[in-house]
């Protein structure tokens, strides 16, 4: 088994991932600490989502996408491996999509979806309960508590962005992998959400792209840089931040580059 | 073209058996002293095998569908579909020959009759004519919902069961509708096969196994030995008419669900 590094509690070594043969992943190694807030930035096309999408295994759903190497350890699993439990891996690992999707529920039945699923039915007022805390902590509670049986379709993106949080925290995760979920949040959501992840640190491991140079710099731990499909930089926040060696990286983090 | 039928139905001269058409008991006897248009006989013609190739092709279409959108692999697939349209296009006179040298043949065979026509085996092989349709239009609905929503519900580790039942299903349920509508609107109106096969015979029939005369049949049998504008003539027209209202409603219910579809499958 490779040494999963001290701390590291996500270990990605020289992966390389291409759509058909058009390669998006060159080499990229890096390691996720545990409960930690890392940050993954780059220009856009540069690989982040494709990234995250091989943590929990989702980038398979896309038909031609494919890895073709290097290898990703989940606290010592080797989650690549054919024999791994997909679904189990899903739900430890979480992922909140870049494009926040309403299922054709009502929006309590939404936040419910896959913990249902996992956790299996509960009563209505456990149920209930579970499901009011949640939309507490995403900040979306006050806005839907009149209409939770109402369908989830009619949400506009910003409450979506927040109820797909949600459903992805319902799943009690130990990872969370966030796709720029502030993306369409105004300043007090967005808010809301850095509170929100700066809580769940305490239990949970998180990976978080995001365009917002601000942002990586208040809630990151750790910055991981990605250019054309490269690692530029990783290392910690005051590090990458203070002090990047790649000069398009550090041009792209004083806003000279966007 | 509906306005064409309608003049020549002598409705707005008030020429208009409407009684006749009224009484779907009475008997197909034009030439019986008085005349008697009951057409009573072909519209339980026409709903008999309307509804054994439904009940057939329904199920084993939207299956095909399922397996086709989400099943297969991909190499099946990209077979599969091409498959469907090549089947769509065989003209009907072909499927009509294919009944008739296998299930007018061998009821024919099993029963001791010398012909073996029947409203089931018109209904057997309309519905094999009808499944490509509804297998291609199902598949396409199923195929559109399960892009926008495999890898949001998946990426949450629930089942592609659970997937399917919770989400796929009720989002592509006017698609699926849609479906069954334009295979029931095509079975409506399909004429030579049922032509062939049913036995094309103006008596009420007694069930499936018997021969009977669905409306396309009897239009398609009776005009050319009509007299322009004579009561049997109108009598024709009305029926033509009738049938295709019938039509043009599912297709307009089509298209709504269709609209229906593609509208809310973003929202
Ligand atoms: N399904 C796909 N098929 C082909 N190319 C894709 C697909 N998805 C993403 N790509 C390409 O892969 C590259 C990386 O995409 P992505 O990981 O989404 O980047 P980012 O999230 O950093 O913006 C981009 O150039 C994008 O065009
Ligand atoms: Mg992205």
């Amino acid at each position: 088994m490779t040494p999963t590094a001290n701390t590291s509690w996500i270990q990605v070594e020289s992966l390389d991932v291409a759509y058909g043969n058009a390669p998006v992943l060159h080499q990229v190694s890096a390691s996720f600490p545990e409960r930690q807030v890392t940050a993954i930035l780059g220009p856009s096309g540069c690989g982040k989502s494709t990234l995250l999408r091989v943590i929990n295994r989702t980038l398979e759903l896309t038909p031609e996408a494919r890895v073709t190497g290097g290898q990703v350890h989940v606290k010592g699993r080797n989650i690549l491996h054919p024999s791994e439990d997909i679904r189990s891996l899903r739900k430890q690992v979480g992922i909140v999509q870049q494009r926040p999707l309403a299922f054709p529920m009502s929006i309590q039945e939404n936040v419910d979806f896959g913990r249902r699923h996992h956790h299996g039915r509960l009563q209505r007022k456990e149920r209930d309960r579970i499901t009011a805390s949640l939309l507490e902590r995403v900040g979306l509670w006050d806005e839907v508590k009149h209409r939770l049986d109402s369908s989830a379709t009619r949400l506009s993106i910003g409450q979506l962005q927040r109820l797909c949080i949600a459903r992805t925290l319902a799943n009690d995760p130990d990872v969370i992998l966030m796709d720029e979920p502030c993306s369409a949040l105004d300043p007090e959501s967005t808010a809301t959400i850095e509170t929100l992840i700066q809580e769940l640190k305490a239990t949970v491991t998180i990976l978080i792209v995001t365009h917002n140079i601000a942002q990586a710099r208040r809630i990151s731990d750790q910055i991981l840089f990605l250019l054309d499909g490269t690692v530029a930089e990783a290392g910690t926040n005051a590090e990458v931040m203070g002090a990047a060696r790649n000069p398009r990286v550090r041009r792209f983090l004083s806003g000279e580059e966007g | 073209m509906v306005l064409f039928l309608l003049k020549e139905t002598g409705l707005f001269q008030g020429l208009l058996p409407t009684r006749d058409l009224l009484q779907v008991a009475a008997p197909w006897s034009p030439l019986a002293t008085p005349p008697s248009f009951g057409l009573g006989h072909a519209w339980v013609g026409s709903f008999l095998v309307t509804g054994i190739s439904l009940a057939l092709a329904v199920p084993l279409g939207i299956g095909i569908g399922i397996f086709a959108a989400e099943i297969a692999p991909p190499a099946v697939a990209r077979i599969l579909q091409p498959a469907l349209e090549l089947l769509a296009g065989i003209p009907a006179v072909v499927y009509g020959f294919f009944g008739y040298v296998t299930f007018v043949k061998w009821y024919a065979d099993w029963s001791g009759q010398p012909t073996g026509e029947s409203l089931l085996a018109a209904g057997v092989v309309l519905a094999i004519m009808i499944l490509p349709f509804i297998a291609s239009t199902s598949a396409e609905a199923l195929r559109t919902v399960y892009q926008d929503y495999r890898e949001a519900a998946l990426g949450l580790g629930v089942t592609e069961g659970c997937l399917f039942r919770r989400i796929v299903l009720i989002k592509a349920l006017p698609g699926l509708a849609a479906a069954v509508a334009l295979g029931l609107a095509r079975a409506l109106g399909e004429t030579l096969a049922v032509l062939m096969l049913s036995g094309n015979t103006a008596a009420m029939p007694e069930g499936p196994l018997s021969r009977g005369q669905p409306l396309t049949a009897l239009l398609a049998t009776e005009l050319g030995e009509t007299a322009a504008g004579s009561p049997k003539y109108r009598m024709l027209f009305s029926a033509a008419c009738l049938l295709l209202l019938a039509v043009l409603a599912l297709n307009m219910g089509i298209l709504a669900l269709k609209r229906r579809f593609f509208e809310h499958l973003h929202d």
